[in-house]
């Protein structure tokens, strides 16, 4: 997991050079400056690193044997997982009834696509965080081994901070 | 299935479902011999196809202003050629290779991930039958392998062939990022007791090296992918020039995977050479760490030399200084281990067996196609070489005289291993003469016609002195090719049929792979053999000669 998230992380890279070479090229249209706002990613954001606490949680639940908790706080890691895409679809829907679309210039398709791939890791997490939950459930002997956690903890870790990085380059790098 | 005892502790691998025979035994297999299998005859078909495509290539331009084919299907043609031969037969078919090999070389059951294997095998059929597909839906790909921007965009490729290369390359990409996971968790965590590191098998070696590479290269093609197919579905402008894209950026982003996966094409079958020529000159690799240490470098540097893919793109004297630098340099370490392969031949007692011939053509071929390349690491010598039939023959003389020659000495070597039944060697010699007479007439004569100024990727071309001639040598040689490889063909089946019972050693070779069964049982080992060193059947067959009680350290 640890070998597939250094791969993965040059992806994400390569189209977060994309999004830097392009973010000021677009002469015509919505910039970057004039559209995006800090308080609503602000808080998805929030959700999502304080979804990597939950995770530890429950992972250290697990651990110790304790099934409910284990089942309490790996809920919760998939709601706040929940929170931060439902968030991201909002600002999307928001930029999209403003015209500002994958299409319209070099921002949009670079902001899109950057932001589109990652909430497609997230949504991957939360459906491999959920099938961890059922088999965790139904008494599945693998599931329950830490092997298990360990990776799911790694993917979901790596998640988040790509997604710290696609934030500072997105929403922070207009300060610069 | 009976499981074997674990050895030593290390994990369990879990067996194919109980009671599937024949063919849902195959299609629901997890076993690494099995998917090994299965690899090499997909690879095989495809290189057929391949080869097939090229044929046609060949006759279209055998004579000046041919009309054999159209310029839009010779584009077809010409883009499905390369992307099959690369993609479909050349990096699976050493990936292959390795699932077969590399867990019995390390004394292991299995691989680390077994079902992740599968899954690497079915998504590669899958994505190269999506590209094949194309063909029925509208058209192949037109655009070269490379498929440069703004020709691979919706305005000037209109027809969904470059859709279809888009989402099968993704799929046969993931597959081997997949792969190389895979491999990288096997060789670090399951080798058997006493196999340290620094007693790998070669070939174990360059696989565990190119995982690495894999692991780094493919994902700016997955990127560089992603983006096109935002541009053609969502009308986006990542690389179109008209409307503020970049152009170049798909170059950058292509070639900066493009550039390793020619060393992920080669690594592995420098594996091939380390084993075989040892084993038919009966003698220790020479120099083993630094044919070890010199393929690290490679590794390294073949992220830093891919601006050479772009010497006349004109992005100033500092991009074409530094890449050309790098480009030299890259040549240091690769001869390193041509003189280490010599070296080892020097005072053995050499067997010529058809596995040799093709190892020592390997040899010749390869370093005409690793001299060829440097010369065009000068940046004014490749503005003049570049995009002509110099080009094509350096990569064919890499790719087809190295890489593909070092599969065919694998394959004549290790075919006893896994069908329990040897390939017949006269069959084999003739084979080899055939190939080896019909390689080097089909592309030596290619460095004079890009030298003379022949274009490349074009369909047809005029009537100038001697380029009718040559390209006529050319394509009598590519025949000749072509009916070489099916007496390889005529051999594979006549002796799958009725060769040679193989025995467990057939080549009194050394390695693990070769003290177990041919076919190996499922399980592979029945126990651990004694690993002492780096040749643990040479040390149990000569225990006053041991390596361990020879060398200082090993």
């Amino acid at each position: 997991m640890i070998a597939f998230a250094f791969s993965e992380t040059v992806y994400f890279v390569m189209l977060m050079l994309a999004y830097a070479h392009f973010r000021n090229f677009s002469t015509r249209g919505p910039s970057q400056a004039a559209t995006l706002h800090l308080i609503a990613p602000g808080i998805t954001s929030a959700c999502l690193v304080a979804s990597g606490y939950t995770l530890w949680r429950a992972d250290r639940s697990l651990s110790k044997g304790n099934r409910s908790g284990f089942m309490q706080w790996m809920a919760l890691t998939v709601l706040l997982g929940l929170a931060f895409l439902s968030g991201q679809g909002l600002e999307w829907h928001g930029l999209i009834q403003n015209t500002v679309t994958i299409s319209r210039n070099l921002f949009g398709t670079t902001f899109f696509t950057l932001t589109g791939v990652h909430a497609l890791h997230v949504a991957v997490g939360v459906v491999i965080l959920l099938i961890i939950m059922f088999l965790v459930g139904k008494g599945n002997a693998k599931a329950s081994r830490p092997d298990t956690m360990l990776a799911m903890t790694i993917f979901w870790d790596f998640t988040i901070i790509m997604w710290i990085a696609t934030f500072s380059v997105i929403y922070l790098a207009q300060f610069g | 299935m009976s499981q074997a005892p674990t050895l030593s502790g290390r994990p369990e691998a879990p067996s194919t479902s109980e009671g599937y025979t024949g063919l849902l035994g195959w299609v629901t297999t997890i076993d690494h011999k099995k998917i090994g299998i299965l690899y090499l005859w997909t690879t095989l078909a495809f290189f057929l196809m391949a080869g097939i495509e090229a044929l046609l290539m060949r006759t279209q331009l055998m004579k000046p202003e041919n009309h054999f084919l159209t310029p839009e299907a010779y584009n077809q043609i010409f883009t499905m050629h390369g992307t099959t031969m690369i993609f479909l037969v050349v990096v699976p078919v050493l990936l292959g290779l390795a699932t077969y090999l590399v867990p019995l070389m390390i004394g292991a059951r299995d691989m680390a991930f077994p079902r992740l294997n599968a899954f690497s095998y079915w998504i590669f059929l899958f994505g190269g039958l999506l590209l094949y597909y194309s063909f029925l839906a509208g058209g192949a790909p037109a655009a070269g392998w490379f498929s440069y921007a703004p020709l691979s965009e919706r305005p000037y490729s209109s027809t969904a062939g470059l859709d279809y290369w888009a989402l099968g390359l993704l799929a046969v990409g993931v597959g081997t990022t997949a792969s190389g996971v895979n491999f990288a968790a096997t060789i670090v965590t399951l080798r058997a007791p006493g196999l340290k590191i620094t007693r790998l098998p070669l070939f174990t070696w360059m696989v565990l090296v190119n995982a690495f590479v894999i692991l780094f290269a493919l994902q700016p093609l997955n990127a560089a992918l992603t983006m096109l197919l935002v541009d053609r579905q969502l009308y986006a402008s990542f690389f179109t020039p008209a409307t503020g894209g970049s152009a170049i950026l798909w170059q950058q982003y292509f070639w900066a995977f493009g550039h390793p996966e020619v060393y992920i094409m080669v690594l592995p079958a420098w594996g091939i050479i380390s084993e075989v020529i040892p084993v038919f000159s009966r003698k220790p690799i020479f120099g083993y760490e630094f044919v070890a240490g010199s393929t690290v470098a490679i590794a390294f540097l073949s992220f830093s030399v891919y601006g050479h893919h772009m010497f006349a793109v004109g992005l100033g004297h500092p991009f074409n200084f530094g890449f050309s630098a790098a480009s030299m340099l890259i040549a240091v370490p690769t001869g390193i281990k041509i003189f280490n392969w010599i070296a080892t031949m020097y005072g053995g007692r050499l067997r010529f067996t058809t596995s040799m011939w093709f190892a020592l053509a390997f040899i010749i071929q390869f370093t005409m196609g690793g001299l060829s390349g440097v010369t065009f690491a000068v940046v004014p010598a490749d503005w003049q070489v570049t995009d002509t039939y110099y080009v094509v023959a350096h990569f064919h003389y890499v790719l087809f005289g190295g890489t593909v020659f070092g599969v065919m000495a694998g394959i004549y070597y290790w075919f006893p291993k896994m069908s329990g039944r040897m390939l017949s060697e006269k069959i084999g010699k003739i084979q080899f003469w055939l190939t080896f007479l019909g390689f080097n007439t089909t592309f030596l004569v290619q460095h004079v016609l890009g030298i003379q100024g022949m274009t490349r990727r074009v369909y047809t071309y005029p009537n100038f002195p001697h380029f009718g001639t040559e390209n006529l040598i050319s394509t009598i040689g590519a025949f000749l090719l072509g009916f070489s490889v099916l007496i390889f063909l005529v051999n594979i089946g006549w002796s799958l049929a009725r060769g040679k019972p193989a025995g467990d050693n057939p080549w009194e070779a050394w390695t693990l792979e070769w003290a177990t069964t041919s076919p190996p049982a499922e399980h592979n080992f029945d126990r651990d053999p004694p690993v002492k060193g780096r040749r643990p059947l040479w040390d149990l067959a000569h225990p006053e000669l041991a390596d361990w009680k020879v060398e200082k350290s090993v």
